[in-house]
């Protein structure tokens, strides 16, 4: 390169960092976080959202790969809504009573309400969800939580009972966040076809569809027939393919709520300008073992890799330290999570050398999910293992090819994320540490007992209790290692938005408004 | 003559068959003729590498927490439990006839979804190359005028640069300049040309930016280097120069009209990375196209969903190539006179 090449480069490349700098750092001297503002009704809010949040394939509340709960809450509304700390709140359903023995769960529904193409909103249209979702032939992913149904009646207009099979102390906590709270108009979804009511379905929530481009954009109008009628005039989710010009719609004013980053080191850029507001979590990272067969039969080969786990050192390498560390399969916030269990056991370099060297040797295989991120996971935890002179493979399997080796028994580790919001739930300690569950890697009569009996136990504290014990039977038996808590946050702006910023399970959109000069 | 017009017995003239000797027509028939077993190719490939790929459509779409029973259920459903070949067939048997199939994701027309969004790409791809090809015209020749001079180095430098950075860099870079930092353009999002023409305008110009700078950089200093060199080292250069005409002359009217085939042939040959970059783009600026469709349906293994995208690609690129060939006669005598001989 010649001494004018040389010149011109740095010209550019300080042209270049001068204006990402000045980008990154705009408005970093804002407050941490925005005043009280007065809400007022009107206007139009654009919330971008991208990873897994950003995909909506289709409306349709039954349909796998539907979108985040954000937008069909603001569609269908919700019967029951569920606040940050798993507290079950009225909504189209105004209450609900459960029988002593578990077993029949009445709702009773707000009355007056219509969906927006005018259809009632009462029991039978609830039913007439229900038996659509629970219809194996259409194949919603909720059928495996609620196989425990087993019929629903509509005896009036206002009241609904549903019949479990075996009481399910998770039932109702478990319909948020799925087909089983979003109720969308029969006759809608009788008069179009499949595609077209994917693409504009009828509920009776907060906001109808004005248009809805698949993967790429919704845009939503108010609904002035809810029952508690929204704020904002229009509210657009636009689906966008990196973190990185996520954030830049926010920077750039074109959005005011950014949803579903995961690239960490971006919030840390972004906390000096907007609100980083974390929404509840459901699940926990852990490093599971095959306690059946193989180098992990052995508890000594489990204990060393726990000990040899810095959770805290990927924490803050990855997550910029946000988790909270876990040591239980129950995220924080939700309900029976215990912060300390007996059992854990912390990083200890020392010990799992010794361990790694009193066995005479540890070689094995993660399985690491397909996610960026559960890749940087695996590879984090491969780097400390090494350090205790365990030999460690990567392999990144599909999710059936993953379920597929679990079941072959020719697995070792699995670095994944587990929980439901009620542990009971799909992706709960049954799934995991359940003897033949496709994600277990666990045979032990005792720990599936005191599983079956936490989840069939009516009495919470008694409930409680049975997690704990759980935890510490997982933990003492070190069937698998938790790491911590699978965090994520929205990027609000301090500006642009009014009541956005409070931490949430699910964003409420009818309590969001905008400022009243926008 | 008056007899030849009686005479009703002599051959006339066919118009059909002129239609179909012509040249023209020839070259047509043939590549288009030359697609056919290219997009079965194209589409057979694609069908079998997704199948082969580890996991299924039903259990990307149901999540992890599917159980196996679900998992079979749901692939019951979409027909994925029925062979390959049947389902290969089944759909190509469809596409013959123009129906793409359905999207096992959401059971839209597949036909409609592309047809629906190709005009974004196709925006895309046209303005790129259009700006890529008249900067390189324009940045080569001034570079060419002066081999070694400051501008040329100018231009070197920054054609260097387009050849260097990422599309995905670049692109982010464009975003924090533009849109962050001076508020001129929007980030992200699109507006239809019908909805607004300025605010269609304002939407593409990042995206076209981004698309067209590396592939300028690649045309630039092509188009240059053979300036230079047939301006050194042909005859024709030194015979325009003896009777008199100037440097911009010779440059424009003869040296740039003979390398300008160079440069179509260029174009041709980066439609295939031009139409891939579609995907990088159009998912940066959140643009309603092909491309990010494909990127969605490759995620759920959408697979008639890609094979139709893929069909669309395939002909875009036949027809892009096509166009580069019609072009080669329209500029070129001898080869219209070669075709016709």
């Amino acid at each position: 390169m010649n001494k004018f090449s040389r010149i011109a480069l740095g010209a550019v490349s300080m042209l270049t960092a001068a204006a990402l700098l000045s980008a990154c750092t705009q408005g970093g001297g804002a407050s941490s976080s925005s005043s009280p503002a007065a809400q007022v009704a009107g206007g139009s809010l654009t919330v971008v959202v991208t990873g897994g949040n950003g995909t909506m394939t289709t409306l349709d509340p039954i349909a796998p790969a539907n979108p985040n709960s954000d937008m069909k809450n603001a569609i269908f509304g919700e019967l029951f809504h569920l606040g940050a700390n798993a507290e079950i709140q009225p909504s189209l359903a105004t209450g609900y009573t459960v029988s002593p023995d578990g077993l029949t769960v009445t709702y009773k529904l707000r009355t007056g309400v219509t969906f927006s193409d005018g259809t009632p909103f009462n029991a039978a249209a609830v039913k007439a969800a229900y038996d659509r979702a629970l219809n194996p032939a259409n194949g919603c992913p909720c059928l495996s939580t609620f196989a425990t149904i087993a019929s629903t009646a509509a005896p009036d207009d206002s009241t609904v009972v549903v019949t479990l099979k075996k009481p399910s102390p998770a039932f109702m906590v478990s319909i948020s966040g799925t087909a089983m709270n979003w109720i969308p108009s029969p006759t809608a979804e009788a008069a179009m076809s499949p595609a077209d009511f994917g693409a504009k379905p009828v509920g009776a929530g907060p906001f109808t569809v004005t248009s809805f481009d698949s993967n790429q954009k919704l845009v939503l109008a108010k609904n002035p027939k809810y029952y508690d009628p929204a704020y904002l005039d229009t509210l657009t989710f636009q689906s966008i393919g990196t973190d990185q010009s996520a954030l830049a719609s926010i920077q750039s004013g074109q959005a005011q709520v950014v949803e579903g980053i995961t690239t960490f080191p971006l919030f840390t850029q972004a906390k000096a300008q907007f609100d980083v507001v974390p929404t509840a979590s459901t699940s926990v990272w852990l490093n599971q073992f095959n306690t059946i067969s193989g180098p992990m039969s052995n508890p000594l080969a489990r204990q060393a890799l726990r000990y040899a786990t810095d959770a805290q050192g990927i924490n803050n390498a990855i997550f910029e330290g946000q988790n909270t560390i876990a040591n239980m399969g129950v995220a924080q916030g939700l309900p029976f999570y215990q912060a300390t269990v007996p059992g854990f056991l912390g990083y200890d370099l020392a010990k799992a050398t010794a361990l790694v060297t009193q066995i005479g040797g540890l070689s094995i295989e993660i399985m690491e999910t397909t996610s960026t991120v559960g890749q940087k996971v695996a590879e984090a935890l491969a780097a400390q293992w090494t350090k205790a002179g365990v030999k460690v493979t990567l392999v990144a399997p599909s999710l059936a090819d993953k379920q597929a080796k679990i079941k072959a028994g020719s697995w070792d580790v699995s670095t994944a994320f587990m929980g439901s919001i009620d542990p009971a739930g799909s992706l709960g300690y049954n799934s995991f540490f359940g003897s033949g569950q496709p994600n277990s890697g666990t045979k032990d009569a005792t720990l599936d007992t005191l599983i079956q009996s936490a989840a069939s136990e009516l009495d919470q504290t008694k409930r409680a209790d049975l997690y704990k014990q759980v935890a510490q039977k997982i933990n003492d038996n070190s069937d698998a290692g938790f790491l911590f808590s699978n965090q994520t946050f929205n990027i609000v702006s301090r500006t642009g938005v009014v009541n956005a910023s409070q931490p949430v399970r699910w964003m409420d959109w009818a309590k969001v408004s905008v400022p009243a000069s926008k | 003559m008056a007899t030849a017009y009686l005479n009703t017995t002599a051959p006339r003239p066919n118009v059909f068959v002129a239609f179909v000797r012509h040249p023209v027509v020839r070259v047509i028939g043939i590549r288009l003729l030359q697609a056919i077993p290219i997009l079965l190719i194209a589409t057979f490939i694609t069908f079998a590498l997704l199948n082969l790929l580890p996991g299924s459509t039903a259990s990307a779409l149901l999540g992890d927490g599917a159980s196996a029973e679900q998992i079979k259920a749901l692939e019951i459903k979409l027909h994925l439990d029925q062979p390959f070949w049947e389902r290969y067939w089944t759909w190509l048997t469809a596409a013959f006839t123009g129906n793409l199939g359905e999207s096992l994701v959401n059971q839209q027309s597949v036909t409609a979804v592309v047809l629906d969004r190709l005009h974004v790409s196709l925006s895309l791809i046209f303005l790129s190359i259009t700006l890529a090809v008249s900067g390189a015209i324009v940045f080569a020749t001034v570079s060419a005028k002066k081999p070694g001079g400051v501008i040329d180095r100018i231009f070197t430098f920054i054609s260097s640069l387009g050849q260097s950075i990422p599309t995905f860099v670049f692109s982010l870079v464009m975003v924090l300049v533009f849109s962050v930092t001076l508020s001129l353009l929007p980030a992200i999002g699109y507006v239809p040309f019908s909805d607004s023409p300025i605010g269609w305008a304002q939407s593409m110009i990042l995206p076209v930016l981004s698309m067209s700078f590396p592939i300028w950089a690649i045309f630039c200093r092509m188009l240059r280097a053979d300036l230079i060199d047939q301006a050194s080292s042909e005859d024709y250069v030194q015979t325009a120069r003896a009777k008199g005409a100037g440097g911009w002359a010779v440059l424009i009217r003869h040296i740039l009209r003979n390398s300008i085939f160079g440069l179509i042939t260029l174009v041709g040959l980066q439609m295939g990375s031009l139409i891939g970059n579609t995907a990088i783009v159009e998912s940066i600026f959140g643009l309603p196209g092909i491309g990010r469709e494909l990127l969605n349906a490759i995620h759920f293994k959408d697979i008639p969903m890609v094979c139709g995208i893929v069909v669309v690609m395939v002909i875009i690129t036949v027809l892009a190539n096509l166009a580069v060939d019609l072009l080669y006669a329209v500029l070129d005598p001898r080869i219209r006179h070669d075709s016709r001989s």
